[in-house]
């Protein structure tokens, strides 16, 4: 026996997760969820939850409702334009208009179209739950902590996803944004893998970089080691070891042979594009 | 009289666009059951036991005991309606039950356990040494000419599955009419009377007592000609058993785990060059993977070698083909049906010894092109005009294939990287060598009511490609009557003959001729008013006899021909693939319907380019990996270019209005025009299609 | 218990929230247009718009149609759009073996409700989650061209 609900409210959600705890699904858009036959005792339907839907934007911080969907996102100015592209290649109009941006988090897929980038965006999740008194509480987490493995997240049974936010001054200040997912097709594609890079390069330094990479591995792999080591190079210094990072990434990357591509592919066609960004 | 070919609004088009065409899913019958399979979970073993959950009251379950004869004719007998000892690939039906509620029935199904003793499984096309088929013929003296070779080149193709991924899975319904001892079919397919021959057979019912209706189909493309027949007689058993109508509906998952494909090949060819640069002689091993059954893997194979050395006049030949049993899905039919092999292998090997010779892939082409006159390779004739000349002047005119070709010859750097393929092909129309006259002898009639209206009955299906349209266009036509009062129902084989399956590009040349003689004869005797009927029966064309022991004949009565032409760029870094044009030029005889050829031609191009492509199917352990839409990918609207598309008029005296076979020819340029264009970007040889980007950057790291 | 709006009209299912709206359409209303191509969301031939969007009903949760406006073909055929649409699709010869169209007209609804004078890439992005293996899309493309040309005031 199944029981739903579709809560009004995030109080009155997180009031049904808080009873049901593990036995309660989440559902949004059902993109992800439908298609898989997964189910549970408890289904808490969220599409009803207007404030899920709301995005906002401060000098500091993108605020995106777990409750937009990609086309909701597409459509808003605010959001990052190299986010908006990866959105817009997801699926097609029909999945992209009930499928969230939470949900491509939450469902913790190795191969989720937006994770790569939302790694070097820093994007960080906001949960909520409910204190002792029936308040909201909220706790923040980095989305490569949140994501712990392939269908696994830090989300507590008694929590779900508010919000996710990107710290605006980091990408605003980006010199270069560059991002791929190379699918079987130009739509309707999972990605065999996906790439994301952004650096800030001042003068002939490397101020910031941040490089990820999608389905090749059980989750994004991004390494702020690597990164730390080329931060404060020069372009020349870059250019001279270039080689050598490329190689270091190789060694970090655990694709796998599925139905979709090889791990030779894979590994092959992440270190050119990553050979190609670090071009600057 | 107003020319044929100009377009009329297609006759079933209202009732398809408005969702009222009743699909078989679409079909309520009171009553009726819903049903699921259990199916084998390995790709070879005996079954030891069978242990059934207790059925609840109005469910039942049908194996092979519950069937008058185990045996799905399809050529030959051996693949089983139901296996019963032994399971030959995964997912072959061991049991079908039926009952009201289908997620009871696929409860049920789950809670049924098969014990079987797995046996060794012969899972690849190159461990296998049963054959379902075997085929050689030669031409000249091969060996003379290979002593005297300037240059001799060797080369081995593969090719992959193929699905037809039709949008409407199978499905079939069946009722038995317990008072009068009749099954009623009701379904999705291409061949109502293959249908009927196979469930009276495995029924035991005679010719009176098995009616077949073709529900609305929802595309075929060879996927609906033989497997209809099985799933026909499994539901006909559920219903006749339970009593009540029996819905077999697949879904998408099911439907590309276990149904036909296109057959996955290996072909190893073998070229001898003169000193002026030309093929003397040629020798081709095509071998097939026909999966567990034979089924129509003889008959595909056939063609494979009839068209072996594509559009070329090669002196000395010589041609071996087998097609081999594996513990995989059986494969059958699908548009083209065993030509893209061996059209993909010969015109990649055109590229590759022009390449070696520092001919353009044109000018070497346009050395070895057959003309009127010209022997085929089994010692039949081209009797009629080929229009390659033609064909290629247009396909230039429109592509400017040779000044690109030279452009993109020159080094390119950057990421991107441009190329250009040229494909021509050939197919043969209709059925290989004797069948219509000796097998098929369809017959077609018109029957003419009292208020005027004509009604053609015949057995050929309208499956998309606008059968119903250009049927009734011909008879207009004819009869020089609107084309609103002419109808073609969907066939029910209560009422229309057997002008045999809709199959091999046979419906408009050889059925359509047929129904252009009834329509002259109704004409001559033409009385308003009054009922009146015509009928027409095939008569074979004076041709070459075909001879299938000596393979030798002429196996086809007349050609069609084409010329495609792919562009492209190549991302150097992913090797992944944007189409910038693509040309499609053809010989199909007379247009009957230029927007209906149109549409054969969009597609059946987009078809081939996908097969060469981005379609990869393959199977791990007998089991198809890329089994639903998913993962098996078919091109998007957005993987698509505007197509430029002409056609040539080349009247053939035994079509109707001259018209010839035109569904399949257009498949088969895309796969070989595709690979060659990425072969002029990237300066690698690429024998292996799909070719995806994963080979395509696999030949770079070499 | 469920309600929302069917092709205009106020309705109730009795089937449980978590249903797959196709199955709601097709068995508890007989709403036979929207088909089943794959039942995973990846063809597009159960489409339908809700509030005006273009949905795939197969991955749907009946829940998630609460109190929404669904509209399948069969509520949108009776309209002037729809028979422009029926005209342009016919000349173009965008139908073949007519099982995704239901599918496709609304998604060429939903876009030209957005967008009533598409380009050819946005009409291809609109129709890209729709599959057709008759076609090759192009005449498809075509028909909604045309009908963007000539439905001047409809959309």
């Amino acid at each position: 026996m199944v029981t739903t609900y579709r809560p009004a409210s995030v109080l009155e959600a997180l009031r049904l997760k808080q009873q049901a705890q593990a036995e309660a699904l989440f559902v949004a858009g059902g993109t992800d969820i439908m298609p898989s036959g997964r189910t549970a005792p408890v289904l808490i339907y969220l599409q009803g939850i207007d404030e899920l839907r709301e995005v906002s934007k401060t000098e500091d911080v993108l605020r995106m409702g777990a409750g937009c969907t990609y086309t909701q996102l597409i459509g808003d100015k605010r959001i990052p334009e190299i986010l908006r592209e990866v959105m817009q290649e997801i699926a097609a109009p029909a999945i992209r208009n009930v499928g969230t941006l939470a949900g491509n988090i939450c469902n913790a897929s190795p191969a989720g179209d937006t994770l790569p980038l939302l790694y070097v965006l820093d994007a960080i999740l906001v949960m909520g739950s409910l204190d002792e008194q029936g308040k909201l509480r909220t706790r923040r987490l980095g989305i490569e902590a949140f994501i712990q493995g392939v269908r696994r997240i830090a989300l507590r049974p008694s929590e779900m996803v508010l919000a996710i936010e990107i710290p605006c001054a980091a990408y605003e200040q980006m010199t270069k944004l560059q991002r791929f997912k190379a699918g079987a097709r130009k739509a309707q594609a999972i990605a065999k893998l996906s790439f994301a890079g952004l650096c800030r390069v001042e003068g002939d330094v490397l101020q910031d970089v941040r490089i990820a990479f999608g389905a090749v591995g059980a989750t994004v792999i991004r390494s702020w080691t690597i990164e730390a080591k080329m931060q404060g190079l020069t372009l020349t210094e870059l250019a001279a070891r270039r080689t050598a990072i490329v190689q270091e990434y190789g060694r970090i990357l655990r694709p796998i042979d599925d139905q979709r591509s090889t791990a030779a592919y894979r590994r092959q066609v992440c270190l050119n594009l990553l050979e190609d960004f670090l071009r600057l | 009289m107003e020319d044929i070919s100009k377009a009329v609004e297609r006759k079933d088009h209202r009732l398809k666009m408005s969702g009222r065409a009743e699909y078989t899913c679409d079909k309520r019958l009171a009553g009726m059951l819903y049903s699921a399979f259990v199916r084998s979970e390995i790709a070879h073993g005996r079954i030891l036991d069978i242990k059934l959950p207790d059925l609840p009251e109005g469910y039942v379950a049908v194996g092979g005991h519950d069937v008058y004869d185990n045996h799905l004719p399809v050529v030959t007998d051996e693949q089983p309606i139901f296996a019963v000892d032994e399971v030959c690939f995964v997912g072959e039906a061991i049991l079908l039950l039926a009952g009201p509620d289908l997620e009871t029935v696929r409860r049920l199904c789950r809670e049924t356990k098969v014990t079987y003793e797995e046996l060794p499984a012969v899972l690849t096309l190159d461990e296998a040494t049963e054959m379902a088929a075997h085929y050689h013929y030669r031409k000249g003296d091969v060996e003379a000419a290979f002593a005297q070779a300037a240059q001799v080149v060797e080369e081995t193709f593969t090719t992959g599955y193929q699905e037809q991924a039709y949008l409407e899975v199978q499905g079939m319904v069946a009722q038995w009419d317990a008072e009068n001892g009749k099954m009623h079919i009701f379904g999705s397919l291409q061949a109502p009377y293959y249908v009927k021959n196979a469930v009276m057979r495995v029924l035991g019912l005679d010719e009176g007592h098995v009616r077949v209706v073709q529900q609305v189909t929802g595309g075929g493309f060879g996927g609906k000609e033989d497997y209809p027949s099985l799933i026909a007689c499994q539901a006909a058993a559920a219903a006749k058993k339970a009593g009540a109508p029996v819905r077999v509906a697949y879904d998408r998952r099911e439907d590309m785990t276990v149904t036909t494909k296109r057959h996955p090949s290996r072909l190893h060819y073998v070229a001898t060059l003169d000193a002026q640069h030309r093929i003397i002689a040629l020798k081709a091993d095509i071998c097939l993977d026909a999966g567990a059954y034979p089924g129509l893997s003889s008959v595909v194979l056939q063609r494979s070698l009839n068209v072996a050395a594509g559009v070329y006049k090669i002196e000395h030949l010589d041609v071996d083909g087998r097609a081999v049993i594996t513990h995989t899905v059986p494969n059958g039919a699908f548009r083209g049906f065993g030509g893209p092999q061996s059209i993909f292998a010969m015109e990649s090997l055109m590229n590759h010894l022009a390449a070696k010779v520092g001919m353009t892939p044109l000018a070497f082409r346009q050395m070895h092109v057959v003309q009127q006159g010209d022997d085929t390779v089994t010692g039949g004739k081209f009797h009629q005009y080929v229009p390659i000349p033609d064909l290629l002047a247009k396909a230039e005119e429109m592509s400017a294939y040779s000044r690109k070709y030279a452009a993109y010859s020159q080094s390119q750097t950057g990421r991107y990287r441009r190329g250009i393929g040229l494909s021509l092909f050939l197919h043969g129309c209709g059925f290989t060598g004797s069948a219509e006259k000796d097998i098929l002898h369809a017959r077609v009639i018109l029957r003419k009511y009292a208020d005027d209206t004509v009604e053609i009955l015949a057995s050929n299906v309208d499956i998309g490609q606008g059968l119903k349209t250009t049927f009734s266009k011909i008879v207009a036509a004819v009869l020089n009557l609107p084309l609103e009062r002419i109808t073609c129902p969907n066939p029910d084989t209560d009422r229309v003959p057997d002008s045999g399956p809709t199959v091999a590009s046979r419906s408009l040349m050889i059925v359509g001729k047929l129904v252009e003689r009834a329509a002259r004869k109704l004409k001559a005797g033409w009385e308003s008013g009054k009922e009146q009927e015509a009928v027409a029966d095939y008569e074979a064309p004076e041709l070459i006899p075909w001879d299938m022991d000596k393979f030798s004949g002429d196996a086809y009565p007349a050609y069609s021909w084409g010329v495609n032409v792919v562009e492209l760029e190549e991302d150097r870094l992913t090797g992944m693939t944007k189409l910038l044009g693509v040309w499609g030029v053809f010989d199909v005889g007379k247009v009957i319907d230029n927007t209906v050829m149109l549409g054969q031609a969009e597609g059946g191009m987009l078809q081939g380019i996908g097969y060469g492509s981005m379609e990869k199917m393959e199977a791990a352990a007998g089991k198809i990996r890329q089994n639903s839409f998913t993962d098996y990918m078919i091109p998007t609207a957005m993987d698509t270019v505007p197509n430029q598309i002409a056609f040539i008029d080349n009247y053939y005296a035994d079509g109707p209005f001259g018209a010839k076979g035109a569904g399949e020819l257009t498949l088969l340029g895309g796969a070989p025009a595709y690979t060659a264009a990425v072969e002029q970007a990237t300066g690698k040889a690429y024998p292996n299609i799909p070719l995806t980007p994963e080979r395509i950057l696999a030949a770079e790291a070499k | 218990m469920l309600d929302f709006i069917l092709n205009g009209k106020k309705c109730t299912s009795q089937l449980p929230p978590q249903s797959r709206l196709l199955d709601v359409l097709r068995e508890e209303f007989g709403l036979h247009a929207p088909k089943e191509g794959c039942g995973e969301g990846e063809c597009g031939a159960c489409a339908v718009l809700v509030d005006g969007m273009l949905w795939n009903s197969c991955i749907t949760p009946l829940a998630n149609v609460q109190g929404k406006s669904v509209l399948t073909l069969e509520g949108f055929r009776d309209t002037e759009k729809y028979k422009l649409l029926e005209q342009c699709f016919g000349e173009a010869g965008a139908v073949q073996c007519g099982f995704c169209t239901p599918g496709m007209i609304m998604a060429a609804e939903a876009l030209l409700r957005k967008n009533p004078h598409p380009q050819e890439a946005e009409i291809r992005a609109a129709i890209s989650g729709n599959l057709c293996r008759c076609t090759g899309y192009n005449m498809i493309i075509a028909a909604v061209r045309m009908a963007a040309e000539r439905g001047a005031g409809l959309w």
